[in-house]
């Protein structure tokens, strides 16, 4: 033990800085990586009991391992390299997928003073990082040499340009209301005695549907997911893909919905305050539990919520997802931004004193 | 209302120009035949000036089994395991057609109770049947929830084909002079439980998708079917119900025991694919109260099946006949040609299934979205292996 | 101030070695035995008689355009955002000239039908 200390203080003071930056990302990817592989397990068992069935059930304890054998399976199969792909782009499209996915998590606020990086500019570095991911997508639709490939990365492109623009605009909203860029300043610009109704979902109503549709479309999720839409174009920008090089995909998608569902709680639901906050009774009674807590809770309402679309809805049309996009969620955005941008100017209470 | 007008500009546009795959103008792309959003194994091969289609061409032959010839080189009983495979999901009305059709030329009167036993299987075949093509239609739209919930209860209703003729999918349960067997004891009660189980799931559907917002944006307006098409077309059964024809064998020719039961002809007006599949939803609701009544009606007692000589050495009198019933898809006919040998001469199916996958497929898929042609496909409820027997 | 990004420098690092390690994987563990049928491109079951990179007639060119334009428009709007608790009513009026000229040239498109997508 000692010599392990004797070693560790030997080091420069700038490694050691970088092994614990690595650390805690290490601390965050490993639990997000589980969290996605049980994300799975949830949509497939979710979805079985809405469906009428069990869903998995048969790997491990109530099909517990059942994600844990998709990913050996996975890792097991063949990358098929189509013969007049462009092989570099071909792979490197996956990465460029799940990267961005991965690191936007590093301003993620997880607590009070719970978080890697504490920057100012934290909302805007997640922005550009989830609109990186949409060249992955592109790249891989153009790489793969094929028709079906190609629309599907088309349409996702112009998808996920839309509604990129009426996120933006819902961000903006959140910002005015909120003063900071800084994801952890927003979270406590929402702290106040009514509880989970100081939120931003209150005043911000319709900014707040805007950002979880598009978020939902973002992430080319059902009602959304014409990207993939299997009964026209069969898989999408993914069709010739296997292997880990679609797990990288499935990855990715998985942990963009994470990323999407937590940033909701983030801006709109209070982060990790509790819902009880300042009330009289139910406040001081729910004080013990801890704000990770509440985060993990409301995070996993939105995860629950992106289940439970797409077991609800058919998918939309391509022309309507665009029409939605540009002609009613931009603006509603444009006019809602005005509105909260004149009760910030005149300081209306509660939210915005 | 605002979705059948957008689709009707949609539809009007010039398209008289012959179309030139090299102007870069337009791609081609094929669905189907190993495609997910096509029924069964044939291909679509479409033309797309962006996401719109301008042309489409439909390609069977992946599944020519050459049904008519075999059945000429086969005697009469043995016709039977190859008729109910003409239609996968519903061969009973096959094994009905080709069972009256032989009855009719050699002569042969079904007692009466084995037309009450038949009614009731065509009409459960009818209930499974529709049960599949309503999760079809819901998958096909990008909606899996739907199809999970139908196909469960069309498990049940196979339950029920089980304790009936022993078989889940292919019965063979009609045969010529009869039905195999009589009714199981307490089959009423099961039967009507999984009615009842039915009606409340048809409930359910109601909410979940006819009265979703996606799918009328994209079902209503979809594949319109005019008055005028229909005849020259040849479109018959729930399709030319929707467009508002009250046009039913079950009732303008009343076969089996039709005529004793009280049941409603259900028409749409609006001909789209939704209408279509409101059409369809309906037809099981009345075909579940059709079932109540012959449940309750049915003569329990008396024979099943006619005398008949040995089938292994029958030699049916030279005729032809053409026997029809209304089936999921329409009229469904045999054309029967006998010589007097134990073979028969020639047999022609008449099935709606060539019309409705071919002519007017290519006709309604012309003007549509990419993203609607399987959702239009579903929606005219074909067969390929009838369109190919 | 600048050692905040550090940590970002390296999970950037990290999530991009992440998507690579993920791919390596899959070679490494994975069987490799390829043939002409299989290394095919999907096409239905036919050949791929034809370069999938065609000249493609729809409006993602326009789309684009406008997407340029409406980012923009965001990303000016990030810093007005932030401080339009000190700057009051005067730069709330001033974003909103600039917004209104925005919304016009919006109506314009819709009204020309460049957000038509048929």
């Amino acid at each position: 033990m000692e010599f392990f200390i004797g070693l560790w203080e030997a080091l420069p003071d700038g490694l050691q800085t970088v092994i614990w930056i690595l650390l805690k990302i290490i601390a965050i990817i490993l639990p997000l990586m589980i969290c996605v592989a049980y994300y799975t397990y949830a949509e497939r068992k979710v979805i079985g009991y809405m469906q009428v069935r069990v869903g998995p059930n048969r790997v491990g304890p109530k099909g517990w391992l059942q994600p844990i054998a998709d990913a050996v399976k996975l890792m097991f199969k063949e990358i098929i390299i189509p013969s007049n792909a462009n092989k570099a782009l071909f792979l490197i499209a996956p990465a460029i997928t799940l990267g961005p996915a991965l690191a936007a998590w590093a301003v993620f606020p997880f607590d009070e003073e719970l978080v890697l990086a504490d920057i100012n500019a934290g909302l805007l570095y997640i922005l550009a990082l989830t609109s990186v991911g949409v060249y992955g997508v592109i790249i891989a639709g153009w790489a793969s040499n094929s028709k079906y490939a190609f629309l599907g990365a088309m349409r996702s492109a112009a998808q996920i340009v839309a509604y990129e623009i009426a996120m933006g605009f819902a961000l903006v909203g959140v910002l005015v209301a909120a003063g900071s860029l800084n994801l952890g300043d927003i979270v406590r610009a929402q702290s106040g005695n009514g509880g989970l109704f100081s939120w931003f979902w209150l005043p911000l109503l319709p900014l707040f549907g805007v950002y979880v549709i598009s978020g939902v479309a973002e992430t080319n999720r059902a009602p959304f997911d014409v990207a993939e839409g299997e009964s026209e174009i069969v898989a999408g920008f993914h069709i010739d893909y296997s292997g880990m090089a679609f797990a990288a995909f499935f990855l990715a998608e998985y942990a963009n919905m994470i990323l999407i569902a937590a940033l909701s709680a983030i801006m709109f639901m209070g982060g990790w305050l509790s819902p009880f906050q300042g009330w009289p009774i139910l406040g001081p009674l729910f004080d013990w539990v801890p704000g990770f807590v509440w985060l993990v809770l409301k995070t996993g309402l939105f995860a629950f919520l992106f289940l439970w679309l797409r077991a609800t809805f058919p998918r939309y049309r391509y022309d309507q997802i665009m029409r939605l996009g540009w002609k009613v969620f931009i603006p509603i955005t444009i006019v809602w931004i005005a509105v909260v941008g004149l009760a910030v100017v005149y300081q209306l209470p509660w939210w915005f004193d | 209302m605002i979705y059948a007008k957008r689709r009707k500009r949609m539809s009007t546009q010039e398209h008289n120009a012959p179309i030139d795959l090299e102007s870069g103008k337009y791609v081609k792309i094929w669905q189907g035949p190993q495609h997910p959003g096509i029924t069964g194994n044939m291909a679509l091969e479409l033309v797309l000036n962006g996401d719109e289609v301008v042309d489409c061409k439909t390609h069977v032959g992946y599944l020519h089994r050459g049904f008519e010839k075999l059945m000429e080189r086969r005697t009469f009983i043995q016709n039977f395991p190859i008729v109910c495979r003409i239609a996968v999901p519903e061969p009973t009305f096959n094994e009905y057609l080709y069972a009256a059709a032989v009855e009719e030329l050699a002569g042969i009167e079904s007692p009466q109770r084995a037309q009450w036993l038949r009614t009731l299987n065509l009409e459960l075949m009818r209930l499974a049947s529709y049960l599949m093509w309503l999760g079809g239609i819901g998958a096909s739209f990008g909606q899996a929830t739907i199809y999970q919930w139908t196909v469960t209860h069309r498990d049940y209703v196979l339950d029920l084909f089980e304790e009936m003729t022993g078989a889940r999918v292919y019965h063979m349960y009609i045969v010529p002079g009869g039905v195999r067997a009589g009714l199981p004891e307490g089959f009423e009660d099961r039967a009507r439980a999984v009615l009842d189980g039915v009606e409340r799931l048809l409930n359910e559907i109601e909410k979940v998708l006819f009265k979703n917002v996606v799918f009328k944006a994209r079902a209503k307006g979809l594949g319109i079917i005019s008055k005028e098409m229909v005849d020259p077309y040849g479109i018959v059964g729930p399709n030319a119900r929707a467009a508002g024809f009250t046009r039913d064998l079950r009732r303008d020719e009343p076969y089996l025991v039709y005529d004793q039961l009280d049941f409603d002809v259900v028409t749409g007006t609006e001909s789209d694919a939704y209408a279509r599949a409101k059409v369809r939803h309906q037809e099981m609701r009345e075909g579940i109260r059709m079932m109540r009544q012959i449940l309750e009606q049915m003569p329990t007692d008396g024979p099943f099946q006619a005398k008949m000589p040995n089938v292994l050495h029958w030699e049916v009198p030279a005729g032809e006949t053409y026997v029809k019933a209304e089936c999921t898809r329409g009229e469904y006919g045999y054309y029967l040609v006998t010589d007097g040998s134990q073979y028969l001469r020639r047999v022609h199916v008449r099935g709606p299934s060539y019309t409705h996958a071919i002519a007017v497929m290519e006709k309604l898929a012309v003007g549509t979205n990419i993203a609607d042609i399987a959702g239009l496909m579903v929606s005219l409820h074909t067969y390929p292996p009838e369109i190919e027997r | 101030m600048l050692e905040n990004y550090l940590p970002i420098l390296i999970f950037l690092a990290i999530a991009f070695v992440m998507g690579g390690v993920v791919i390596g994987m899959g070679f490494l563990l994975g069987t490799r035995k390829p043939d002409n049928e299989k290394l095919s491109p999907y096409e239905c079951g036919f050949e791929a008689f034809e370069d999938a990179r065609m000249k493609f007639d729809v409006r993602y060119y326009l789309v684009a355009i406008l997407f340029i334009i409406f980012d923009l428009e965001i990303a000016f709007l990030f810093p007005w955002a932030v401080v339009l608790d000190e700057i009051g009513m005067v730069g709330f009026i001033a974003m909103m000239v600039f917004l209104g000229v925005l919304v016009i040239g919006f109506v314009y498109e819709w009204k020309k039908g460049a957000l038509e997508w048929e």
